[in-house]
């Protein structure tokens, strides 16, 4: 279909340009109502992919991809440097059982700085208004300059406290949940081949080089179930924090507006003017646990698929490399060897 | 011969390295991967590190743009009343924006079909820096 005609096309092609008949109205009124009417998710992706083109289902994902791209790249890379290098403060200081929480929290911290202004300049560009994408990218400049102006550098990453209030205690438990799952899963791999590690503090090395000997299918397998449990553990367990930065967010968007008078809606409202532990702490007292936990379903069910994917993409895409490494290695170990004989 | 026990620092990157002058902790244990030659070092580089982030963060963020723009649809299905621009097709008053959602932020094509309602779920929301006007409906606020 992708239909583009500016009217609807109810009679015959002749007729197609210009006002239609008047039977035809309420049948392509129906038609249009029917193609808006979304049943389930694969109803709206089928419908939106036959009535406006298959690409339309990513429209908006060059802005999303400048902020994404290059914050995984630096949370992943980041994590693996000070996880695991030998230069990383981290990995000199704190033990295997502790290395993983500070090296996500750090990698976070570092990530979320990086790529603040990036989100800030991605989130004005989609509010902004123009008649074409360069008046769009003039338009958030602009903004951007004059806000910078008004209120300084700083206000380049404003937003990032509520960010990081929710990221990283996500990020510390997420890899640390990540580690312990997959050595486990490492562990039970092994009792079955009837290996065992020798019970020592070198447990996390023997692991790690048992890790590294896995085919691709065994990594794919245990990164993204350890990927997927450790997301879907963090994620609710950080579902407070989730809740307190949303109802931040909405209250300081709503806040311009007049405010409601007297009582519980002053009071909610002084609420999300405070820092986060208080807000926390008041919402507790007047909903309760429930009120604390609210959306953790869907955002469980988000967030645990995304973790799983990236982390077994990542460590596939390193075994691939790795393979490839060795094999050049090979080659040139051949050619020097026969270059000697 | 390998650190003993409690040298926890040694690891990292050194976790994708074969070296063949250190015992297997695992007796009976065979490569498994073709490795010979003595003192030979298999390491990841950082750039390759990087493209693995990059493709992992690239499928996340197709699959998870397209599942929320249907899903951030179907959600909101209920306020797509047509907008003047869809309903001058075939009827002749066309209908009011819904109150309250007149500045929705829209994308820099937009020409009033659905797809540019601005209800792309978590893409969309209007936050405190941008600057934002409107608010979205409960299920499409930003991750």
């Amino acid at each position: 279909m992708n239909n583009n005609a500016e009217y609807c096309v109810a009679g015959t092609r002749i007729e197609g340009i210009g006002v239609p008949p008047a039977g035809g109205a309420a049948e392509c009124a129906v038609e249009q109502t029917q193609q808006r009417t979304f049943n389930s998710t694969l109803d709206g992706l089928r419908k939106i992919a036959r009535n406006e083109g298959f690409t339309t289902l990513w429209r908006g994902l060059s802005p999303t991809l400048v902020m994404a791209v290059p914050a995984n790249i630096i949370y992943f890379t980041g994590y693996e440097w000070l996880r695991f290098n030998s230069r990383s403060p981290i990995a000199r200081t704190f033990k295997d059982e502790y290395a993983p929480l500070v090296a996500g929290v750090s990698a976070r911290i570092l990530a979320a700085t990086a790529v603040g202004p990036i989100e800030l300049f991605r989130t004005r560009l989609q509010a902004s208004h123009g008649e074409s994408a360069a008046g769009h990218v003039q338009d958030t400049f602009r903004g951007i300059r004059d806000m910078v102006g008004a209120h300084g550098y700083r206000s380049l990453w404003r937003g990032l406290t509520l960010t990081l209030w929710r990221d990283v205690p996500f990020s510390g438990m997420y890899w640390w949940g990540y580690e312990n799952i997959r050595g486990k899963l490492t562990d039970i791999r092994e009792r079955h081949r009837g290996r065992s590690f020798e019970a020592d503090v070198s447990r996390g090395r023997a692991r790690r080089r048992s890790q590294s000997r896995e085919n691709h299918t065994d990594t794919l397998l245990d990164s993204f179930t350890a990927g997927a449990l450790s997301g879907a553990l963090a994620s609710i367990a950080t579902t407070p924090f989730d809740v307190g930065k949303t109802r931040t967010q909405v209250y300081m968007d709503s806040a311009k507006g007049s405010v409601a008078g007297g009582g519980k809606a002053a009071a909610a409202a002084a609420a999300e003017e405070q820092n986060m532990v208080r807000l926390l702490w008041h919402i507790l007292k007047t909903e309760g646990v429930p009120g604390l936990f609210r959306g953790w379903i869907p955002r469980t069910l988000k967030v645990a698929p995304a973790c799983a994917i990236m982390i077994s993409s990542y460590e596939v895409g390193k075994k691939v490399f790795k393979g490839i490494n060795e094999r050049a290695l090979q080659e040139k170990t051949g050619l020097d060897s026969g270059r000697d004989s | 011969m390998t650190p003993l026990a409690g040298d926890s620092r040694a690891g990292g990157q050194n976790h994708d390295r074969i070296t063949h002058d250190a015992p297997l902790p695992l007796p009976n244990v065979l490569p498994e991967t073709g490795g010979g030659g003595a003192g030979e070092l298999v390491e990841t580089t950082a750039f390759q590190k990087m493209l693995s982030a990059t493709s992992g963060s690239l499928l996340t963020t197709l699959l998870g743009m397209c599942l929320q723009k249907s899903s951030g649809v179907v959600s909101g299905r209920d306020l797509l009343t047509p907008f003047p621009s869809d309903t001058t097709r075939c009827c002749a008053s066309p209908l009011a924006i819904p109150a309250g959602y007149a500045n929705w932020p829209r994308f820099p094509k937009a020409s009033g079909r659905l797809s540019e309602t601005g209800l792309y779920g978590a893409e969309c929301v209007s936050t405190p820096e941008s600057g934002g006007h409107g608010v979205l409906p409960r299920g499409l606020f930003h991750e």
